[in-house]
């Protein structure tokens, strides 16, 4: 037993005596509070999230972007938010869109579900609008032939057609042939940024979970210049783009669970320091 | 190691990799041809990876359940059982079929957000048992944490408006210079694995060396 351990037992307020599970309660019920009932949380405006859409806002028309996403389902409470606001923003815009993902394999029916989805609503058609390739396995090395010749390493789309007869695909050659990517998820952002920035300098932005958007924040703004970060830039870009989601709702409960986070750290601090002064 | 599987193998690889920086940096059509081909290559056996990922899986789980292994044979017939199911709809409909997205939308989806949101809870219990002020490095982390966690939602701004400043600070200025120093780092290590592969002197990859 630690000395640490021994002080607490003996000043009575051992951490252990907070049950886990009254915990855990207190989370699940500050987590569900906000879809049920309107927290009403101000919500300022990043200057990041901002640069993100007026990134996207200022593509011209017909130019190319290849929208490389790749979260998981696992990532999709965080996410959502944003990859449906960002894809919005595209659908509302005429460009067009090459959908893939390049490192997480289950991120294909992700971007099916949430990206294909916002477009068909829009209006746009598969294969002269967009085309999604599902799942590109191969790893860096795979995005960098991507890079040099894209008809080289995809022959089929994520539904089998062949790339000969989606007419988009008619004037698309290496990475010359898009104006921008705008990549999702932590490392395939940093197999963009050796591949497609240096060599061709194509303008790469990206969305990030809120940890991975603290990582990312080094390469800020030289080969990133611009990362939509968390759950609250979904929500911030949802309030941009004038088109509520869920976003708002997730970010007032994460906001709820950060309050209980930091409240249970200080909870355990104090405990900590009388522990030490009764001894 | 026998020659041929030694020298031979050393030979390619830093052949290949000779290609590929040489083509990187220099615009050379024949280089780049040939570069191009060896990449594709590489594509191809990682898609062969998935294959082999399926075989030596169902390898395993089908010895559990010859072999009754207690607590574990169902659970391992279940597993062998999902994953042919979601290969055979996936590849014979398609990936677009709504079997195959009811079948991801209903177990994959849900799951695997479980799973992920299970760690919060951990995550949790783990924070106000050990994040404590033990010393004066504990504090400083775990004013720094504190601080970032309040910024990256809109608390710290409710707070003071210069919870934001001070947020911003952090992770664009000590956190990106650390983060760039670590990136360099990785570089330069990368750079000297690399060299040590093309000369022969790292042979990890070749099995049984």
């Amino acid at each position: 037993m630690t000395n640490e351990k021994k002080v607490e037992e003996k000043s009575g307020l051992s951490l252990p005596k907070l049950d886990e599970r009254v915990i855990y309660w207190a989370l699940v019920v500050l987590l569900l509070l906000p879809f049920f009932v309107n927290m009403g949380i101000p919500l300022p405006l990043s200057p990041m999230t901002q640069e993100f859409y007026d990134y996207v806002d200022r593509l011209k028309p017909d130019s190319v972007i290849l929208y490389s996403v790749d979260f998981g389902p696992g990532s999709l409470p965080e996410i959502e938010g944003s990859i449906v606001a960002v894809s919005k923003q595209i659908a509302s815009k005429p460009i067009k869109v090459v959908i893939i993902s390049v490192w997480e394999p289950t991120a294909a029916p992700v971007n099916e579900e949430k990206i294909v989805s916002v477009f068909k609503a829009a209006g746009k058609t598969y294969g002269v609008d967009y085309v999604n390739f599902g799942f590109l396995p191969g790893g860096e090395g795979a995005v960098a032939r991507l890079a040099d010749d894209f008809k080289g390493i995809l022959k089929v789309d994520y539904y089998g057609n062949s790339i000969e007869d989606l007419p988009m695909m008619q004037n698309i050659k290496d990475a010359t042939s898009f104006t921008m990517v705008i990549d999702g998820g932590f490392p395939s952002w940093l197999y963009m940024r050796q591949n497609w920035v240096p060599k061709y300098n194509i303008p790469l932005i990206s969305i990030e979970a809120a940890g991975s958007a603290v990582e990312v924040r080094s390469m800020y703004p030289f080969s990133l210049k611009a990362i939509l970060g968390g759950a609250r830039a979904g929500a911030e870009y949802e309030v941009l783009i004038k088109s509520p989601g869920v976003a708002k709702k997730g970010l007032d409960s994460v906001t709820f669970g950060v309050i209980l986070f930091v409240g249970t750290i200080a909870l355990g601090n104090v405990i900590y320091v009388r522990s030490r002064r009764k001894k | 190691m026998s020659y041929k599987r030694r020298e031979i193998p050393v030979v390619i690889t830093a052949a290949l990799a000779i290609l590929v920086i040489f083509e990187y940096f220099f615009k050379w059509q024949d280089a780049t041809n040939v570069s191009v081909r060896a990449q594709g290559w590489a594509v191809i056996l990682a898609s062969f990876a998935i294959g082999i990922g399926v075989v030596s899986t169902t390898i395993f789980h089908i010895r559990n359940v010859m072999g009754r292994v207690k607590k574990q044979w169902y659970l391992s017939a279940w597993l062998v059982f999902l994953m042919f199911a979601t290969i055979i709809i996936g590849v014979g409909l398609g990936p677009d079929s709504s079997s195959y997205k009811w079948m991801y939308n209903t177990t994959i989806n849900p799951l695997n957000a479980t799973i992920s949101t299970l760690l919060t809870f951990f995550g949790f219990s783990a924070a106000y048992r050990s994040f404590r002020a033990r010393n004066i490095d504990a504090t400083l982390l775990l004013v720094t944490a504190v601080i970032i966690i309040l910024y990256v939602v809109p608390l710290g701004e409710l707070i003071t408006p210069s919870w934001s400043f001070v947020g911003n600070w952090l992770t664009s200025y000590p956190n990106a210079v650390v983060g760039r120093v670590l990136y360099a780092t990785v570089v330069m290590g990368s750079i000297a694995l690399g060299v040590r592969i093309i000369l022969g002197y790292e042979r990890g990859y070749l099995a049984g060396d």
